[in-house]
């Protein structure tokens, strides 16, 4: 019941937030990233005591929910639910790249080297940071030649929306989002495959 | 729009707004044609794409790079973003580097997979490196897993055996569980096959040495059950298998559904990517397996090692299972050596859908490979023998020109796929074979080089080059045996490219100086009327022997031998046209496009080169093959409708052939004809009965030597640096003194490496599939700027040493190369070659680098000279005119240091290099008149170069003009070149 409560909280916070932010407060994308930093933090925790996976946390849980909770207050600030998750998703893949650049800095100063031995690696954990750094690279200059496949890859991968709800931000079809995204993916993974497999410091 | 590395900067003058709108149509057309050929069953693209793509060979090349990803990018982004960074946070805090797990300190994590992190680490009792795996902790965790594991492992350890990575020890520590195995230097054979075709010595050795590995394993009881490329090391003590002993652990994870793997969140960051391609039906179906399985997956492997290409593949994984459940491997390409596709029944029945069709038992496998080993180690090459570190292209030319003279080399035209890309599966296709190589045998072997090979139109002669790094002759020898005999000459030095004339009487070649015929077997020799004063680089004879083309720069003169008007024709750009061939119907020249290989450096440069054909009846130059591979060697058919030529395409020089259709435009593809020949040069006999050609083996090393305090001293003093099978070109020191950055061929194309100063382990910095060279770190030590080939003219591009995006800096069609970092280390100064009116022009510029991903425009420097380096005050010292200038980078004062008298002894300076922080001592590198090379110190307040050191050494030649200084010592390569020329029966259809 606690729990139920501490979530409600959090929800309402991020949905002031979010408003705050779409309207120009600067000082409130400030305050958000403690809150993503600690919804990424619960579930890594979950991951290290190998809770089953939760449903209600999938990964779009925290847009949806944000966004549900907006609904049911009715102090909706947003012309549509497209809006609002196009919106949250470039919040996320800024946050998300933000903190994993951080990390790889302060893992480099402690001396932390990683080398992959082949390719399964390009999925592996360890290299998790320096992949997605790398991805967010690659979807900058996929943005540059083809934005909507771009987008599309930071609906998915970065909100983690599904098909469907992919396709309704971006008023295409189903298979639109679906081919889009299966070639978005195949051309930032050869990106990604390219780039220098040795990351090392001095 | 900062970080838009793959567009690079826009081209002098071009407006950014228009290099974005081409950029965004190419790729509107790339992702139709790519959409529109998923939708095509895959047996119809390969179709669908050569029509579509039309001639756009960049497009077809750019469309099919993208599709060979689209099965492996399946599992990639399948989990959101923000789990990928929750998985990242759990494996820190599963990071152990700096713990000790009981007597094992870990040191670092050298690979990570999905089976789990390997780390190396020390055994401190016993003060030796070895390899911790560690295990899944979610597999840990299960006792009846844990248990069993153990089990296997110590059945695993009871087991030594020279190809298998030995396992010392099972270990836990608190709940972290691991396996301590013997720490292995090298690559694996995934690695490996990536770059291309394996010789056939390499195939019967790996596949000998893997065979008895898994004999003794299957012998005790064990199965690996994972087998595949990636699992299998190749070390300087050859072969080596990982992973036994994870079979439960392996089938535990792969028997996980989806469903349970997302209930353990650490592996649903990991979505299943390993391999599949290896798997037996029955593994894939579920069933019970046994050592059986592991004879599937030995079948694959050597499918793979023996054919260049995956036994089974499809777009996705459904497919693959289906074609691992379902079909057979398609014929082992005709191409491939007859000695390895004897092999193929074997593979067949590891292949077997039904354990019970298959090799029953492993021995009886193992010695049906030694019979057939045995079948063709008349030179003892296939017997197993201690293999260097990294399996390198030039070596394998001697093993496989040595194999060539017993095995039956089969040859192949098809009018199938095109070029393949490097590490694609070669040409597969088996109907037609109009070339077949029979007997072969070497023809000179005394020398150090001899190349070029020409075969006399009676065919009992062969004219060639030959000598050292100092000084060449032609020599004519007879086919029969007996003495060469060096031709009459009086054409000075460096004569190339012997071509006889179509009445077996005379024999054209050239030299810087012109192009020559010589009576054949002794008389005069007569300088053809050619332009003076411009530099010769090639010359043919028409198929009637009444004109010559004579090549010199990117121009070739057709000159008619009996008087009468010259002609002029050209290729339209300013890299050199060389070994040129004249079709027999005369409506084409064909030659080598850029790469020239002389007059005074040696041979086996590693830059690539083109193949052109130029209409003798004037019009523009067709490209058959294009700059990014070495193309050499253009010989025609008889009816001039098919074009053969050398490649390095795929790592080592094979012979290619393309169809040329009567317009001069390739018709088809260019399709590999031989495997693993190590060919570099050509040449076919009038009859076409006989091949002859060069087999070249190329090595430079890195070497360092005390600057001495006076001189001229010798290089006895000199120490290596690096050894091994590469090709070492530009060097120079890092700006901390601590590291000399160089580039090498040590992974088949040139990568950035650096080694400390001092010795110790060589790193590489790049990775890319093309050529990288010419290393120089920003003075603040943070960037590494180097030149590359990758967009397929030279550009240069800089990536963070810390990691980060690699930026191209530059991206227009031209050569920019040789970038070096200014002391505000923001500022590259790069070289261009571009054609003035009045031929080669070669200019320096300096861009700046505004912001991370973002540059500047080029800016021409106009200093007009070569060779740069930076004093610790900013200013540049480089080379001018033979002759040593200072000067700012912004156009302000210069100053001649030195400039040699002419016709005197002062050396000519080619390259300059300052010690790092040391503005006092300027320190030079000339070459004299016989190629020596030579080091020079100059006070940077005048004076007159001191003579310090000379190349005295004929079997230690420095032939380039790169080299470093630093800590008191200089830095160089030194070239180890030998080749030879063979004779192969030959019979063309």
């Amino acid at each position: 019941m606690t729990e139920a409560i501490a979530k409600a909280a959090r929800i309402e916070h991020v949905t002031t937030l979010l408003v705050a932010w779409s309207g120009g407060d600067r000082d409130a994308l400030d305050q958000l990233v403690p809150l993503v930093h600690e919804e990424l933090r619960r579930r890594a925790r979950r991951a290290m005591v190998h809770e089953r996976a939760d449903h209600s946390l999938q990964p779009t849980a925290l847009v949806n929910e944000v966004y549900l909770r907006l609904v049911d207050m009715r102090q909706v600030q947003w012309s549509d639910r497209a809006h609002f998750l196009a919106l949250a998703a470039r919040l996320m893949r800024r946050i998300l790249i933000d903190l994993a650049r951080a990390q790889l800095s302060q893992k480099r100063g402690a001396g932390a080297v990683a080398v992959s031995l082949d390719e399964d690696a390009m999925m592996s954990p360890g290299r998790g940071r320096e992949n997605l750094v790398a991805l967010d690279d690659a979807l900058h200059a996929l943005a540059a030649i083809d934005p909507r496949r771009s987008q599309v890859v930071e609906l998915r991968f970065f909100a983690g929306l599904d098909v469907d709800e992919t396709a309704e931000v971006l008023k295409v079809s189903r298979r639109t989002v679906m081919r889009d995204w299966t070639l978005a993916r195949t051309w930032l993974f050869r990106e990604l495959r390219k780039s220098p497999s040795v990351l090392k410091g001095d | 729009m900062s970080e838009i590395s793959r567009l690079g900067v826009p081209r002098l003058g071009d407006n950014f707004d228009a290099v974005l709108m081409s950029d965004k149509d190419r790729w509107k057309e790339i992702s139709e044609i790519i959409e529109a050929a998923l939708r095509r069953p895959p047996d119809e693209r390969q179709a669908f794409l050569a029509n579509a793509c039309a001639e756009d060979e960049p497009l077809r090349l750019e469309i099919e790079s993208l599709l060979s990803c689209h099965s492996d990018a399946e599992a990639f982004m399948a989990s959101p973003a923000i789990d990928v960074l929750a998985a990242a946070i759990v494996a820190d805090s599963d990071s152990l580097i700096g713990r000790q797990l009981g007597p094992y300190r870990v040191d670092a994590r050298i690979g990570s997979g999905g089976m789990g992190d390997v780390y190396r680490a020390t055994d401190v009792r016993l003060r030796r490196p070895v390899a911790l795996k560690i295990l899944p902790r979610h597999l840990a965790d299960d006792a009846y897993l844990r248990e069993r594991f153990v089990e296997e492992a110590q059945a695993v350890a009871a087991v030594r055996h020279p190809h298998i990575c030995v396992l010392h020890d099972v270990g836990q520590d608190g709940k972290t569980e691991f396996l301590v195995m013997e720490h292995l230097e090298g690559e694996t054979l995934a690695v490996r096959l990536a770059r291309g075709p394996l010789s056939p010595t390499d195939v019967f050795q790996y596949a000998s040495e893997i065979a008895d590995a898994l004999v003794a394993m299957h012998e005790s009881g064990i199965t690996h059950r994972d087998l595949k490329p990636g699992n299998i090391m190749l070390t300087s003590s050859g072969t080596k298998l990982l992973d036994f002993g994870l079979a439960t652990l392996h089938n535990a994870m792969f028997s996980t559904d989806e469903r349970s793997v997302a209930s353990h969140p650490p592996l649903a960051a990991t979505p299943l990517a390993g391999t599949i391609q290896y798997m037996s039906p029955e593994q894939l179906q579920r069933q019970e397996v046994d050592h059986r399985t592991d004879i599937f997956a030995f079948g694959a492997l050597l499918y793979e090692m023996v054919a260049g290409r995956k036994a089974f593949d499809a777009e996705s994984r459904a497919d693959l299972v289906a074609a691992i459940l379902t079909t057979d491997p398609a014929p082992i390409p005709a191409s491939v050596a007859e000695a390895t596709r004897a092999l193929e029944p074997l593979i067949r029945r590891c292949l077997a859908k039904d354990p019970n069709q298959r090799w029953q038992n492993t021995r009886d496998m193992a010695d049906e490979i030694g019979q057939l080993a045995s079948g063709v180690s008349g030179t003892g090459a296939a017997s197993p023998v201690p293999r260097p570190r990294v399996v390198h292209v030039v070596l394998a030319v001697a093993i496989v020109t040595a194999l060539a003279a017993v095995a039956l080399w089969r040859v192949e035209l098809a009018n199938a796929p095109r070029l393949q890309t490097r590490g694609d599966p070669p040409p597969v296709d088996d109907a037609a074979s109009p070339l077949r190589l029979g007997d072969t045998r070497l023809l000179t072997a005394e020398g150090q080089i001899e190349v070029d090979p020409a075969i006399s139109p009676d065919g009992r002669f062969v004219a060639y080059s030959g000598g050292n790094a100092y000084a060449m002759r032609i020599f004519v020898r007879p086919v029969s045996g007996g003495p060469a005999m060096p031709l009459a000459n009086g054409a000075g030095d460096r004569p190339s490219q012997p071509r006889w004339s179509p009445d077996g009487r005379h024999i054209l070649f050239v030299t810087p100086e012109g192009a020559f015929v010589a009576s054949a077997f002794g008389g005069a020799t007569r300088r053809l009327d050619s332009p003076s004063g411009v530099w010769v680089f090639g010359a043919a004879w028409s198929p009637d022997g009444r004109e010559v083309a004579i090549a010199h720069g990117g121009s070739l003169t057709i000159v008619p031998l009996n008087g009468g008007a010259r002609r002029q024709l050209s290729a339209q750009s300013s890299d050199e046209l060389h070994h040129c061939d004249w079709s027999p119907n005369r409506t084409w020249i064909a030659c080598v496009s850029g790469n020239w290989l002389g007059p005074r450096r040696l041979f086996g440069n590693v830059a690539p080169s083109a193949i052109v054909v130029l209409p003798t009846m004037g019009g523009p130059a067709i490209e058959i093959a294009n700059g990014k591979a070495q193309n050499l060697s253009p010989v025609w058919s008889p009816d001039s409708r098919r074009l053969y030529f050398v490649s390095n395409h795929q790592g080592i020089g094979d012979i290619y052939s393309v169809d040329v259709s009567e317009d001069g435009h390739v018709s088809g593809a260019a399709v590999r004809v031989t495997t693993g020949l190590g060919a570099q040069s050509i040449a076919f006999s009038t009859d076409r009965r006989r091949l002859a050609y060069t087999a070249y083996s190329a090595r430079a090393n890195l070497w360092s030597m005390p600057i001495p305090s006076r001189g001229p001293v010798d290089i006895s003093s000199a120490t290596a640096l690096t050894s091994g099978n590469q090709i070492i070109e530009m060097m120079r020191m890092s700006p901390d003194g601590k590291w000399v950055l160089y580039d090498s061929t040590l992974h088949g194309n040139a990568d950035i490496f650096r080694i400390p100063s001092g010795g110790g382990p060589a790193e590489r910095l790049t990775s890319h599939a093309e050529n990288e060279f010419a290393p120089s770190v920003s003075p603040d030590g943070r960037l590494l700027a180097y030149h590359s080939f990758r967009t397929g003219t030279r550009d240069v591009f800089v990536q963070p040493l810390e990691g980060g995006p690699v930026e191209q800096v530059t991206s227009t069609p031209s050569q920019e190369s040789y970038p070096m970092w200014l002391s505000d280390s923001r500022s590259l100064i790069f070289f261009d070659q571009a054609v003035s009116n009045n031929g080669q022009f070669r200019g320096e510029f300096v861009v700046r680098r505004h912001t991370p991903g973002t540059w500047g425009t080029p800016r021409v420097l106009g200093l007009d000279g070569g060779s740069f380096t930076v004093l610790p005050d900013g200013n540049l010292a480089y080379v001018r005119a033979g002759g040593v200038e200072i000067g700012t980078s912004d156009h302000g004062t210069r100053r001649v240091l030195y400039q040699p008298t002419p016709h005197s002894a002062d050396p000519i300076v080619q390259s300059v290099q300052a010690e790092p922080g040391d503005g006092r001592t300027l320190y030079l590198k000339s070459h004299d008149a016989e190629g020596r090379a030579s080091f020079w110190s100059l006070p940077v307040s005048g004076g007159v170069p001191a003579h310090l050191v000379r190349f005295d050494d004929l079997s230690r030649p420095s032939s380039r003009f790169e080299f470093a200084v630093g800590g008191g010592r200089f830095f160089f390569a030194v070239d180890d070149h030998r080749s030879n020329i063979w004779l192969a029966d030959v019979t063309e259809r």
